[in-house]
């Protein structure tokens, strides 16, 4: 990846944040567990980690993705999201081969796995340093996994989008991929 | 013209520089460098996501419209008489208020404050987290603990009102003020696990009914007394005393937990706001009971779920109240 890739994920990013704060909400629904909504963020961290050219890039791209809604969460987690999200992307680019990566199953599988991991963690370590006062642990977590379930029903739609939009995120695919 | 990476390897470095970065912004002595990133970033969000929650609260107005068009004439008519009803007994409501407000001013000193406006720009962008972001900070003197309250008025969008008209404004609470910077502040929800205030909750009663409730008597006896309805308002009317209660969120709806199972609470009563803090005057409306569960592991006492009464979802413009003394400290 060049300089000005990461200078366009930058703006991905910053759309992105505000469409999810913003008109993404429309996506949310209320369970018993709370709201739920997807990360429209993390789907395209996927879309990245799977299709980018090494896994230092993936790692980069990642926590510029992190880092963008790390600035819009409230509390003093900020930094943590980052590098899940570096950490994530780096994870996938080494197992990504395993998988056929543009199948829609596959996407929705790693997309789960990536905001399990990252959520979770994020979830305990919010409960852990939060200090909440309700005596609520369960429920995060299940809410977190609510969450991850719903973006990575997104992702493949997400993965579409993106691959529409590929060369500006990311630099032509080798030959070999190619045809 | 773009310009080359030297190498993998410098990518490498700047990888760990900014995983370091990440690293620090977590530990708690770096607030103020957490504080600075989220200032710094607020010129580019703020305008875009005001923009993005105008489209957002217009949709939604949309959608309900369109919702509503579809009932039939009669549930369209039925909504409507129950919207008059409601609206005779917020008249009657703010009048009783004056009422007492005018009648204890001699011997109170009334709640001087200073309603602030504000106007929620954004939410969280993760569902896990039920806040707001609001457009109003250090510089108008916002700090934590102010609570925030919205107005809201019933209007057709098409046609415009008329000046001069009466705005009945609900004065619900929805939440207060948890941290602020220039500019802007967040408001913390009535339904976030981090919302905590003292309120009363009120015992009502229907229009035709009447309820009998439990007192404590000074002797130690308990006193057995029915309330009846006036019938001097179409709505239902507070009785008793109200009773003190510590609310909390659980993300969903508000909380009341340890509730004396003897007071008699029932779905349809009413929480308000305490004016002991002096953040608040007395008697803001914050929701109304939706269940009852008896607890757990004490059959003598009960948690109450409140249902707030703002719909707090398509929040937009605010007011933060700010008490005189406090601003007073702001500003200085």
């Amino acid at each position: 990846m060049r300089w000005y890739h990461f200078a366009i994920l930058v703006f991905v990013s910053v759309v992105g944040v505000v469409v999810q704060s913003t008109v993404g909400q429309l996506l949310w629904f209320r369970t018993e567990l709370g709201w739920i909504g997807p990360e429209l963020l993390a789907a395209v961290a996927v879309f990245i980690a799977l299709y980018a050219t090494n896994a230092t890039d993936a790692a980069l791209s990642g926590w510029i993705l992190g880092f963008a809604v790390d600035l819009t969460v409230s509390g003093s987690s900020m930094g943590l999201l980052a590098l899940l999200y570096a950490a994530g992307c780096w994870g996938i680019f080494h197992v990504r081969d395993v998988f056929f990566r543009d199948r829609a199953m596959t996407q929705i599988i790693i997309g789960l796995v990536f905001c399990v991991f990252v959520y979770e963690l994020w979830t305990v370590y919010d409960i852990l340093v939060g200090g909440r006062e309700s005596g609520e642990y369960f429920r995060p977590a299940l809410q977190a996994l609510g969450l991850s379930i719903y973006t990575a029903v997104l992702t493949p739609l997400v993965c579409a989008v993106l691959k529409r939009l590929r060369e500006f995120l990311l630099p032509a695919p080798p030959i070999r991929e190619r045809r | 013209m773009s310009v080359k990476l030297s190498g993998r390897s410098l990518k490498r470095w700047v990888l760990v520089g900014l995983c370091l970065l990440g690293v620090v912004l977590m530990l708690p002595p770096a607030g103020r460098v957490r504080g600075f990133c989220r200032h710094a970033a607020r010129p580019i969000l703020v305008p875009m996501s005001m923009f993005g929650t105008y489209v957002t609260v217009h949709l939604r107005s949309r959608m309900d419209e369109m919702t509503v068009s579809s009932s039939s004439a009669d549930e369209q008519s039925q909504a409507l008489r129950g919207q008059i009803l409601l609206m005779q007994q917020m008249i009657e409501d703010q009048r009783r208020e004056i009422r007492m407000l005018s009648k204890w001013s001699g011997k109170l000193e009334g709640f001087r404050c200073r309603l602030l406006p504000a106007r929620v720009i954004a939410a969280e962008p993760l569902s896990l987290r039920n806040r707001r972001l609001i457009s109003a900070g250090n510089r108008s003197g916002v700090g934590p603990g102010d609570l925030v309250t919205t107005r809201r008025i019933i209007h057709e969008s098409d046609s415009p009102l008329p000046d001069k008209l009466t705005v009945l404004g609900q004065n619900y609470v929805v939440g207060c003020v948890s941290n602020s910077s220039s500019g802007s502040a967040t408001l913390r929800l009535v339904t976030d696990p981090y919302f905590k205030v003292s309120a009363k909750l009120w015992r009502m009663v229907e229009p035709g009914g009447r309820r009998t409730i439990f007192l404590a008597s000074k002797a130690g006896e308990v006193e057995k007394r029915i309330y009846e309805h006036s019938g001097k308002t179409p709505g239902p009317e507070r009785v008793g005393n109200p009773i003190p209660v510590e609310a909390t969120g659980n993300g969903r709806e508000v909380v009341l937990e340890h509730i004396p199972s003897n007071h008699g609470v029932r779905a349809g009563d009413v929480l308000t706001s305490d004016g002991s803090t002096g953040l608040l005057p007395f008697g803001l409306w914050i929701g109304r009971v939706s269940r009852i569960e008896r607890d757990r592991n004490d059959a003598h006492f009960v948690t109450v779920f409140v249902e707030p009464l703002s719909d707090l979802r398509r929040l937009r413009n605010v007011y933060i109240v700010l008490p005189d003394g406090q601003a007073e400290t702001h500003q200085q």
